[in-house]
């Protein structure tokens, strides 16, 4: 049983049709990358994954394990496993970063009916996650993305991304904004979520990424369908070429 | 408080079906006058009190003078007429009629009240833990006396005088008699003549010059009775240098009709000398169709009088039907400070109308107003404030921020500053921002797996943050289970 | 200037406005300017205009008896005179000059899409003056006014803001013995613009109180308003700016920004800018500030060899220039010098 599939997907966004019948297999310790032009649905289709209000499906069907995901709300994908990196993280004034992933965290251990993690383990574990993606603890403190550098804002998507131990990540241009340095550091946050029962669906413009975290597929989606799918060498051909002779 | 507290810890559940926790009636006997007010109800209410006869003479003048005021009008407010002679202007427990001597005299029924609101009485209770700090001194008043002031030999060690202010009157009549309406001057607008002639009790707090109060005082105030008023009057005074933190709560039972709370609180401040009061307020904001609550017109008012004094108001309202409210400061010594900081939740059909008054009088005073307005349901919210600067406050500073929450589009929100300044080195800063709780942060917060209802409440917490952190932490933890069970039902 | 014959008592529609003199709301409303002493001032002389400009058209008798009642002196400032109208159906300049001092009334239409600026001069005093202006759908004006005469006066700018429409406010002004300019401006139509700007420098003594009120009456709008005061010693500005967004307003956007310098001991400030929110979809904020100039930009300018008196005198300018623009601005600039100019402490 694959971890997530994507069949025949039909969306639409403010009454106009985005989505127009994607297939998309992922099983379990892979990582996929979608690359495609400007407007071709690559946000939908995560917003679409994690059941954003807005976004309505059509046709077709989205499956986590076997089971259909579309008539569950946000919290209880996320309590399934999917989780969404932003690509524009937002902001919650006054609530803590904090006080908000303990209780993403809490709500996540009573969905699975764990006793939640004790207040002193928590925090030991989010500073340690934070000292990997070199966050200093004083950014725990903050508001949630409150007046966070777009740098800043990315990396605390990954914190969440390891925090909450999702099985399947949506990446969406989490490498947009970054500099050299970030973009390793979000890209070893990432490299070290990864395992045999969990999988990462990258959303992004950039070849560059790709250069850290290695897919093991790539796909061109373009016009609100996946028109071409290949391996990590695909990505390398786009960036030589473009994407106007796959959709010409 | 146990039982309670554990109802709250079990968070959400309990908000599905929850009513007002504190609508309880307390089933004792009372002595309550028949409603009416005229000249022998003052008299009465003084000669029960056995008033020395420069009170009553107080009193009758003050309600001579009520006779021609007119209530005030400028409000965003909304209500019937008020019918003063439908109202009873004195009610006390019956067993209290003698007076208790001690806890141990007091009707057993009444202490059960105040353990139901979670404010145990027993001194030794408290000191075992019961409540979350044994460093609350705790005066209770019901309807219209004060039952019982807890800690009062550990705060006279301290030379702390912490009692109800009709034993003030008789112990301390001195003290009583100067600082009286010296504040908030008797006529001052139409709720504080009325409470001027028929107030019945209150809390008097006197710290001598360098003392600092060695615990946080604290007044629960409950309205039990029906068709009764209730008119007390706090006087603080903190002499030169001292320090006192001040907690006051309020509750009353669930009733169709409306009640009505008419207080009055003057605060005193010498030189160097400061005073912290914080509130919450929880009066009965009647039912989801706006049928019966409590009317909560209230004047407070400080007077930072000595040099480099401050007086510091902390609000959390979320209850009432009606509240009408504005903790002033009047910023007399130079150095001065004033501060306010409040968050006022209306949900359903309540009304609030509330905010502050900085008067800067002294040179570089300074004051700071932060404001956390909530509206949910088909409520009115309204900030309201003034902030003076008079010629001589020279180097005198305010910074105001208001800001406001939508939760629902059939609701209002209403900012409604004055700033009026008459010195040029004088800096007044304003700004005002409404928003409502985002679409896209509601998703964030489910995208994490946070159910609604939670990250609805917590998102306004973090809205009114920079307000719950001036509470001191037993209040500051009450205060943000109030806003989400006050929420409740807000979000559809 | 003409003889004030009578008392405003006589004046037709006199007794109504006495019957309203103590409500609680026009208390409110007049908090900071003494209507009664304004109201001592009038007469009974209709004043009058005349038109100039490139634009064309014609001042003709108005039909319309417009609703000014919500405005104490409207009931009796526009019973004072025979409204005069101006419909703008080509694009162009429009000039609008008073010729004789009293009160007036002008009923303004621009019609659909017709993008036009209308500019009010004042080679005449005037007592009272009511400006109604209705855009159409799609109509643009430009509205520049500058008014430099001392004497007491009371201004209506009462404006409807069509679909589509938008409207530019620039107002300035030199305050006088008690001036007070209302503005009711309504954003009445989807998609309704509007953007106001105002600046105000009182000389010693001067009185100018801006009232305005901007109402969102349907979703999309969008107000900017910013309004600039200096006082000057014994002067007195006020400053009421309400927006107010009326039940499923949604979209709305406005913003409100008022600031003021007090120039002198016994100057007065007073700000009132005031939200009334019906919608929750909604991004409406206001800021005011009342201070002083900035000790330390002061500073810098001095240590850069400035004498004070030309640093006081650039950084007030500075401060006013951020609202002035359109035709008058290098006028209004050297009229606010010429005000600020005197006791400068």
């Amino acid at each position: 049983m694959s971890l997530l599939e994507i069949s025949n997907l039909h969306a639409d966004v403010a009454g106009t049709n985005i989505l127009k019948g994607v297939e998309l297999t992922i099983n379990a310790g892979e990582v996929h990358a979608i690359m495609g032009p400007n407007g071709s649905g690559k946000s939908t289709l995560s917003n679409v994954v994690a059941g954003r209000p807005g976004y309505t499906v059509t046709k077709g069907d989205v499956r986590l394990n076997g089971q259909s995901i579309l008539d569950m709300e946000v919290e209880e994908r996320a309590q399934a496993g999917v989780f969404l990196a932003f690509q524009y993280p937002v902001e919650i004034p006054g609530v803590s970063n904090m006080e908000f992933l303990k209780a993403s965290v809490d709500s996540l251990a009573a969905a699975r009916g764990d006793e939640p993690l004790s207040a002193a383990a928590f925090m030991k574990r989010i500073r340690e996650i934070a000292g990997e993606l070199s966050l200093d603890t004083d950014f725990l403190k903050r508001g949630v993305n409150e007046g966070f550098s777009g740098g800043e804002k990315k990396r605390n998507e990954i914190l969440q991304l390891l925090a909450l131990e999702p099985s399947l990540a949506l990446l969406d241009e989490t490498d947009s904004g970054l500099d050299i340095d970030a973009l390793q550091v979000v890209s070893r946050g990432v490299n070290s979520f990864l395992r045999e029962d969990r999988a990462v669906l990258m959303i992004t413009h950039y070849q560059r990424l790709l250069d850290y975290i290695k897919p093991d597929f790539v796909h061109v989606l373009s016009g609100g369908q996946i028109i071409r799918s290949g391996d990590a060498s695909l990505a390398l051909e786009l960036e030589a070429k473009g994407y106007g002779w796959l959709t010409q | 408080m146990s039982e309670q507290s554990q109802q709250n810890a079990s968070g959400l559940d309990a908000l599905v079906d929850r009513d007002y926790e504190a609508g309880f009636v307390t089933d004792i006997e009372s002595d309550t006058i028949p409603p009416g007010l005229d000249e022998s109800v003052v008299r009465f209410i003084s000669k029960r009190k056995e008033e020395p006869q420069w009170l009553t003479e107080w009193r009758l003048k003050a309600f001579a003078h009520w006779q021609k005021q007119k209530p005030p009008q400028w409000a965003h407010v909304q209500f019937p007429e008020i019918d003063y002679q439908s109202i009873s202007y004195y009610s006390s427990p019956k067993s209290m009629a003698d007076g208790p001597k001690s806890l141990d005299e007091v009707d057993p029924e009444l202490l059960a009240t105040y353990d139901k609101l979670g404010i145990p009485l027993h001194e030794q209770e408290m000191l075992a833990g019961v409540i979350n700090s044994s460093n609350v001194a705790v005066d209770a008043v019901f309807d219209s006396v004060s039952v019982a002031t807890t800690f009062r030999d550990r705060l006279a060690e301290a030379g702390v005088i912490f009692c109800s202010l009709s034993e003030a009157v008789q112990d301390y009549p001195e003290l009583v008699q100067k600082y009286l309406g010296s504040v908030v001057p008797m006529t001052d607008n139409y709720y504080t003549t009325l409470n001027s002639a028929v107030f019945s009790d209150g809390s008097f707090v006197y710290i001598p010059e360098g003392v600092r109060c060695p615990m946080e005082l604290s007044t629960y105030f409950r309205i039990n009775e029906r068709n009764t008023g209730q008119f007390e009057r706090t006087l603080i005074v903190a002499e030169k240098g001292s320090y006192v933190s001040y907690l006051e709560g309020c509750t009353a039972p669930m009733r169709d009709e409306n009640q009505l709370h008419a207080a009055v609180v003057e605060l005193v401040a010498m030189e160097d000398a400061e005073i912290k009061y914080s509130t919450v307020q929880n009066w009965y904001p009647g039912d989801k169709d706006g049928k019966g609550g409590i009317y909560n017109f209230v004047t407070k008012r400080g007077a930072c009088l000595g040099d480099r004094s401050k007086i510091s108001w902390t609000q959390v309202e979320t209850g009432s039907a009606i509240t009408w409210k504005y903790p002033s400061v009047i910023l007399r010594g130079n150095d001065s400070v004033g501060e306010f900081y409040s968050v006022a939740l209306t949900n359903n059909r309540q009304q609030a109308d509330t905010g502050t008054k900085m008067i800067h009088l002294g040179q570089n005073t300074k004051s700071t107003i932060i404001s956390k307005g909530i509206s949910a349901g088909r409520s009115e919210n309204c900030y309201r404030g003034l902030v003076r600067m008079s010629p001589n406050a020279r180097g005198a500073r305010n910074f105001t921020q208001c800001d406001s929450l939508l939760i629902g589009d059939e609701c209002g929100a209403h900012t409604f500053p004055y700033i009026e300044s008459k010195t040029p080195s004088a800096t007044v800063e304003h700004e005002a921002t409404t928003s409502k709780v985002s679409d896209d942060q509601l998703f964030l917060c489910q995208q994490r797996g946070i159910d609604t209802e939670k990250a609805v409440a917590m998102i306004v917490s973090g809205f009114c943050k920079d307000v719950f952190r001036e509470l001191p932490m037993e209040f500051a933890v009450e205060a943000g289970k109030l806003l989400e069970v006050s929420l409740e039902g807000a979000v559809g | 200037m003409a003889d004030a014959m009578s008392t405003w008592e006589s004046l037709p529609g006199a007794d109504a406005l006495a019957a309203r003199l103590d409500e609680g709301r026009v208390r409110e409303a007049w908090k900071y300017t003494p209507l009664r002493r304004l109201l001592n001032t009038f007469s009974s002389e209709p004043g009058g205009w005349e038109l100039a400009g490139t634009g064309e058209a014609q001042l003709t008798p108005s039909p319309d008896q417009t609703d000014s009642a919500s405005f104490p002196l409207g009931l009796i400032s526009a019973q004072a005179c025979s409204p005069r109208q101006l419909v703008i159906s080509t694009s162009g300049d429009y000039e609008v000059r008073t010729i004789a001092f009293g009160h007036q009334q002008l009923n303004v239409f621009v019609e659909a899409g017709v993008h036009a600026r209308l500019i009010e001069r004042y080679p005449s005093p005037f007592q009272s003056q009511i400006i109604n202006i209705t855009l159409e759908a799609g109509a643009h004006l430009s509205h520049e006014r500058l008014c430099t005469h001392s004497n007491s006066l009371w201004h209506l700018t009462d404006v409807s803001i069509g679909k589509d429409a938008h409207y530019q406010l620039m107002h300035y002004a030199l305050g006088g013995d008690t001036q007070r300019f209302d503005c009711r401006i309504k954003l009445a139509g989807a998609h309704a613009t509007l953007l106001f700007d105002s600046a105000c420098a009182l000389a010693s003594g001067r009185h100018h109180d801006l009232t305005l009120e901007v109402v969102h009456e349907v979703p999309d709008c969008q107000s900017t308003i910013r309004a600039h005061a200096v006082a000057q010693a014994k002067a007195k500005s006020t400053c009421i700016g309400r927006i107010h967004i009326v039940p499923d307003a949604q979209r709305s956007n406005a913003n409100l920004s008022c600031r003021n310098l007090l120039l002198a001991d016994n100057a007065e400030v007073n700000a009132k800018p005031e939200l009334e929110i019906y919608a929750d979809d909604v991004r409406c904020a206001h800021g005011a500030t009342v201070g002083r100039l900035d000790e330390d930009a002061l500073f810098y300018l001095r240590s850069r060899g400035i004498g004070e008196r030309q640093a006081r005198q650039t950084l007030v300018r500075a401060f006013l220039a951020q609202t002035v623009k359109g035709d008058f601005a290098t006028e209004a600039l050297a009229a606010f010098d010429e005000a600020v100019h005197d006791t400068q402490n």
